[in-house]
């Protein structure tokens, strides 16, 4: 067992203790208040629109796979799925998610089918309700784009791991007139989405959407043990930069 | 009787995924064979989604080719090139002549196409984002574009001095501040994925049906 | 059919009901059908017995009343007690006559009525709003026009005639006689003048006021025989009123009319004579004939009594009636005058039948006299229209304000105040006392007509006035609409009417101004791109050796291969996209080449489900460009696709022979062929990987560098990965020992090998397509962004 092993284990015990106390702790206090990030306001009343137009809300969960870690922001597209469809069901168009991965789109079936149920309306969910586009992500993108033009699509929800074909997707929302929220772990994606999305989320906005849609302690604790944790590698990067300046190697 | 299952579905993902987890950073062989073994089923079981992905799109698209549905001449060639393929590779092989044909005449020149095609999208992405968004972000988003550009290739056999070589402002561009902001975003998104894999472990976020 | 309103509830019933259906009170009064008249005044008199001026409005017909005697009467309908057209109608014999108090054929009740009239009288002469009223009601009946076809009677038409003529204005609807149950002014005045004349002769309290009277009358007559001298040319005072004084007739007794006697109204012929005449030289110190005259015989019998009262100096306690022994006058009060008091008998009307003017009747002995409020003509001429009234009362009332002023200096000297009776005293007028009863103009009050208060003025209404059934003034509205609203209103109309309209949706341009757009930016990029491998130039330099290409170089240049061995295969991970393959082919080609030149058996992996496929793709493509003959199973393997990604690429990494055993075509790889001997990560002399996706590269830096066992790995990246893959190749510990990023890295590689291949072919292209890019971006983002600063220039230059 190395030094990055015995690090990275610390890492990830201390951020799991720190997530749980924070979780309890905070059930007994009053959320605290985040940045403003207008994307996820201005999804809320996209989704109101949508509902009220009787329009179709898109949600794609990229092409990550499901044992490495672009499964992350795939995830956090099942956790934004389950909200939109529950706030869409009273919609006359129920919400549809693409993937471009085969497991995304059995969990994003998955999902739809738990949130129905749970609701009780189980027998208004369609296996058509999540669907595999594409294997690869142009044939991704290009099975998505005549969804987005076809199905009445007045909003779309890209998070997950996508490429540079992201900008294929989000360039067919916007001709669509329709709101665009899209993020991804790709630094590629990002930059490309920066120019082509309505509302980019750059960095690790993505992964507050959970704390932003849906909040609850877990949320909050994970996004506040995240902002301890940016502010511990900060300091272990200057002391670390520091150290070599000085001549220190480790 | 939907929470017992709920239950169930999380007291397994929770303790397989310390184990994983363990395995990774405790090299112990009773964990390191667990990981491994846990780690084969799940490569196992994303090829079978993959092929339940695959039914599905056809059975999406069998739905719209038989509902008459708009587009669903799409959805007839898809499920001829999807059958005729299919054929083909499992008769001939995947590394056959013909299935490289079919590879290398339809679906390489499509995507690449595609690619060709976000190209142009790109530009007018940025040419619009200077109308929809014109604030300072904007403005070093497509001045730094406009840079890197330039000091990727001559243009028209003009090299330009300062920007193009390994020396240029291009070079030193790619290596400092974008090497610089990328290592900052990563490290912002690793945090988030760590996160979001608590969340998954704690049991809070069950993004398998519960 | 209309609804009646019940005057009691206030309700509504329906027209033909004589009861109110909810409280039973009556809805229509009792009124005589015309046909039996006599009849209904007698069942209304027997049903509303109580108020002697309302059987007296109902017996004596309209036409036998005079307009200014009716204008005596307090609650005076027009419409009911209009002057009817035929005045021959007789009052019932029952009616009292308002003059003897007494009836030739009087009931039991009349007498108490006729009581109840009298004070009626006097509490109307106790405000000075009731000569003001009775007044104001005179107007009206002032101006009742005569109807058509009415005879008046005689003496009044001759009075008229004569007030014509004299100026004195007689209202047109004198054509009733007088009724013998009114109290007339003129009446009034001449005992007042009686009393008047009598009370200086007589030092005894029990002055009668017929003395006074005729002590008034006489002055009166006197200055009336005074005036004519003066007023000769202005007013005649009639002979009748001058001949008061002088000759009291007593010999006609039987001259009296019949009416007067039996209390019936006076016929309406021209018998009786005309009041007005055209006063003689002698003045009224004599009455002339009554053939002269032409008065009525027992106006004339007065006449007569109160003259040879004054001249006889008559025993004024037997022969002066009772009501006028008991009246005082006003204006003595005002001028605190003792009241002569005494006790008044039953005999008010005794003078009159010391005349002989009537029969005498049995007279109650207990019945107090009917004292009549004085009047004086002081109180009468102050609230009376002088206008309206004839002449001659004028006249009458101004000598009589002389006389009383004279008398009651007079008396003032000489009397002492007579004590009244208390009954006396509780009737007398309380003008002089407490002025502050608000005067009600009843006139303005409308009458009732129907239920039991019918004919009255000034009762409280049954229903409110609110519930009436009035028709609501008209108010004009105009509203002030300025020009905004109306603009507002304008468009709040049109929504409205817009409400329901079906708006076609704008169909969508076929070409829009994006699609002009992107067409255009296309066309230029095809035609910079399709230049230069149109005209086949290559003109373009290619790039000098960066650092990461010399170090891959310097890599592949110390590859030791030995075929025999298998010494030297490389591990060639093909990991990009198919969308990526122009950029990532032509990065890759030269190295590839190098490789091929060199001899190196090649192991094809891939963690991307095409990419074996692409691997074939590449090295047929290699093979092609540079003549290579690159064969499976010869020179080069296929494994085929590491499923798991970043878990398989570490499974393939710690046992590649346990993940993948066999080749794609089904050839055992590990133990029999090139890969003989071959049994981990580091047995490979050389690992490269081509990829596109900086998260791929990253990948097999982590799981599988580790694993080469300090093995070089050299990387073929796309552009778009640079900035996240050469931290590994200028960090320390060096991961990435060399690196070639897009087409760029290529043509760089391709020309130190001075050996021409994709990237040589795509420079030029490349070249030109990037200026155009260039050239696109900042004259379009100018463009865009020039009129939002023009704009903003113009917003802060209009706030500065």
């Amino acid at each position: 067992m190395n030094l990055s092993t015995i690090l990275g284990t610390v890492f990830v015990l201390a951020f799991i203790l720190l997530v749980l106390g924070l979780g309890i702790w905070g059930r007994k206090r009053p959320a605290r208040l985040f940045r403003d990030i207008p994307a996820f306001a201005r999804l809320g009343r996209a989704i109101g629109m949508a509902v009220e137009a009787g329009s179709r809300l898109h949600v794609s969960l990229g092409r990550g796979g499901t044992t490495g870690a672009q499964i992350a922001p795939a995830l956090v597209g099942l956790g934004l799925l389950e909200r939109i469809a529950r706030a869409a069901l009273v919609s006359d168009s129920p919400p549809v998610a693409t993937s471009g991965e085969g497991a995304l789109a059995v969990l994003s079936q998955d999902t739809l089918r738990s949130t129905y149920r749970s609701i009780g309306a189980a027998g208004q969910y369609s296996p058509e309700f999540g669907q595999l586009t594409g294997v690869t992500p142009f044939s991704y993108a290009a099975g998505t784009i005549p969804l987005i033009h076809d199905g009445h699509i007045t909003a779309s929800v890209l998070t997950g791991n996508f490429g540079s074909e992201v900008a294929l997707i989000a360039d067919a929302a916007e001709r669509n007139g329709g709101m665009t929220l899209a993020g991804s772990d790709n630094l590629t994606a990002q930059a490309v989405l920066y120019a082509t999305a309505q509302e980019p989320l750059i960095g690790e906005d993505l992964f507050a959407a959970g704390a932003y849609t849906r909040p609850n302690s877990w949320q909050t604790a994970s996004l506040r043990a995240q902002d301890v944790f940016r502010w511990v590698l900060v300091a272990a990067i200057l002391i670390g930069a520091i150290l070599k300046l000085l001549g220190f190697e480790l | 009787m939907m929470r017992g299952k709920t239950l169930i579905s999380a007291i397994i993902v929770i303790v397989l995924g310390f184990v994983v987890l363990a395995g990774y950073f405790w090299p112990l062989p009773v964990l390191v064979s667990l990981r491994d073994l846990l780690l084969k089923w799940a490569v196992l079981l994303a090829a079978v989604a993959l092929l339940v992905g695959v039914v599905n799109l056809f059975t999406v698209h069998w739905g719209k080719a038989s509902s008459g549905a708009k587009g669903s001449i799409y959805s007839i060639v898809l499920i001829f090139s999807l059958v005729i393929t299919l054929i083909i590779a499992l008769y001939f092989g995947p590394l056959s002549t013909w299935s490289l044909w079919i590879y290398n005449y339809i679906q390489v020149p499509v995507e690449t196409s595609l690619m060709a095609v976000l190209a142009v999208i790109l530009v007018v992405a940025v040419v619009r984002m200077a109308r929809q968004r014109p604030n300072l972000f904007s403005v070093v988003f497509i001045a730094t574009g406009v840079l890197m550009l330039l000091g990727s290739a001559p243009l028209m056999g003009i090299e330009i001095p300062g920007l193009y070589g390994p020396e240029g402002l291009r070079s030193l561009l790619a290596q400092i501040p974008a090497v610089a902001g990328a290592r900052g975003i990563l490290l912002g998104v690793a945090l988030g994925v760590i996160a979001t894999g608590v969340r998954v472990l704690i049991g809070s976020d069950r993004p398998y049906g519960g | 059919m209309t609804d009646v309103r019940c005057p009691m509830c206030g309700k509504l019933n329906s027209d033909d009901l004589e009861v109110c259906q909810y409280c039973q009170a009556r809805l229509k009064p009792l009124i005589a059908p015309p046909d039996d008249e006599a009849t209904t005044r007698e069942l209304s008199s027997a049903m509303y017995p109580a108020d002697p001026r309302e059987s007296e409005k109902e017996a004596e017909p309209e036409s036998a009343i005079p307009d200014w005697l009716q204008s005596l009467r307090p609650d005076r309908d027009e419409e009911e007690y209009a002057i009817p057209p035929s005045a021959e109608e007789e009052p019932p014999a029952w009616t009292p006559h308002p003059d003897t108090g007494s009836l030739k054929q009087k009931p039991a009740d009349a007498e108490s009525d006729y009581r109840d009239w009298l004070s009626s009288l006097r509490a109307d002469d106790e405000s000075e709003a009731v000569p003001e009223a009775r007044l104001e009601d005179t107007s009206i009946d002032w101006s009742t026009p005569e109807p058509e076809g009415e005879e008046a009677p005689g003496w009044l038409s001759d009075l008229r005639s004569t007030s014509e003529e004299t100026s004195l204005e007689i209202p047109a609807a004198e054509t009733a006689p007088l009724s013998s149950l009114e109290n007339p002014d003129w009446l009034r005045q001449l005992r007042e003048r009686q009393m008047g004349e009598t009370e200086p002769a007589q030092d005894e309290e029990a002055q009668p006021d017929l003395a006074e009277l005729s002590s008034e009358i006489d002055t009166g007559s006197e200055a009336f025989s005074e005036e004519p001298a003066e007023q000769a040319e202005e007013e005649e005072i009639p002979d009748w009123l001058s001949g008061l004084v002088d000759s009291p007739s007593d010999d006609h007794p039987d001259d009296l009319p019949d009416w007067l006697v039996s209390g019936s109204p006076p016929p309406t012929e021209s018998a009786t004579p005309a009041l007005i005449e055209e006063p003689s030289e002698e003045g009224l110190t004599s009455l002339p004939s009554e053939a002269e005259m032409q008065i009525p015989d027992w106006l004339s019998g007065i006449m007569n009594s109160q003259t040879q009262a004054a001249t006889d100096e008559l025993p004024l306690e037997e022969e002066i009636p009772g009501w006028l022994t008991g009246k005082e006058k006003l204006a003595v009060q005002k001028q605190g005058p003792a009241e002569p008091e005494g006790e008044v008998t039953g005999a008010e009307f005794e003078w009159l039948e010391a005349q002989g003017l009537i029969a005498p009747e049995k007279k109650p002995a207990d019945s107090q006299p009917k004292v009549v409020a004085p009047f004086t003509m002081e109180e009468e001429t102050a609230g009376l229209d002088t206008d309206e009234l004839p002449d001659w009362l004028k006249e009458a009332g101004a000598q009589e304000a002389q006389l009383e002023s004279v008398n009651a200096s007079e008396e003032d000297a000489s009397l002492t105040p007579a004590a009244l009776p208390a009954w006396l005293e509780a009737m007398r007028p309380v003008e002089a006392a407490a002025p502050g009863v608000p005067r009600v103009d009843e006139s303005e009050r409308s009458i009732e007509s129907s239920g039991p208060l019918a004919g009255l003025r000034g009762i409280l209404r049954a229903e409110p006035d609110i519930a009436r059934q009035k028709k609501p003034p008209a108010y004009t509205i105009k509203l002030q609409v300025s020009e905004s609203h109306q603009a507002h209103a304008a468009i709040l109309e049109k929504l409205i009417n817009s409400e329901g309209v079906v708006t076609p949706v704008p169909a969508r341009a076929v070409v829009s101004r994006q699609m002009l757009w992107r067409a255009a930016i296309l066309v230029i990029l095809l035609l910079a791109a399709a230049w230069p491998l149109y005209s086949g130039s290559q003109g373009v330099a290619l790039p000098q050796l960066p650092n990461e290409v010399f170090s891959a170089r310097a890599v592949i240049d110390g590859l030791l291969v030995d075929e025999t061995s298998n010494q030297g295969a490389v591990l060639l991970a093909v990991d990009y996209e198919p969308g990526f393959a122009g950029e990532m082919d032509a990065a890759s080609a030269a190295l590839l080449d190098h490789l091929m030149i060199k001899g190196t058996h090649l192991a094809l992996v891939s963690t991307t489900p095409s990419g074996p496929a692409l691997a074939e793709r590449l090295v047929s493509i290699v093979n092609q460009h540079s003549n290579h003959q690159y064969s499976r199973s010869n020179q080069y393997v296929n494994l085929g696709f590491v499923p798991g990604g970043a878990a398989g690429l570490l499974g393939f990494a710690q046992s590649p022979q346990r993940v993948l055993p066999y080749t794609l075509d089904g050839s055992d790889a590990w133990n029999d062929g090139l890969l003989a001997g071959i049994t981990n990560l580091s047995d490979f002399s050389l690992a490269i990987v081509i990829t596109e996706n900086p998260d791929t590269a990253r990948a097999w830096i982590e799981q599988a560098q580790p694993a080469l066992g300090g093995k070089p790995l050299l990387l073929v990246v796309s552009a778009q990965a640079e900035p996240l893959v050469r931290p590994y190749f200028e960090g320390y510990p060096q991961q990435v020992q060399g690196m070639l990023v897009g087409l760029a890295g290529g043509a760089a590689y391709e020309n130190s090998m001075q050996r021409s291949s994709l990237a040589r072919q795509y420079w030029d292209s490349y070249s030109f397509t990037l200026a155009a890019a260039i050239l696109i971006i900042v004259i379009a983002s100018a463009l865009n962004a020039l009129p939002l600063i023009l704009s903003r220039g113009k917003k802060v230059k209009g706030e500065a």
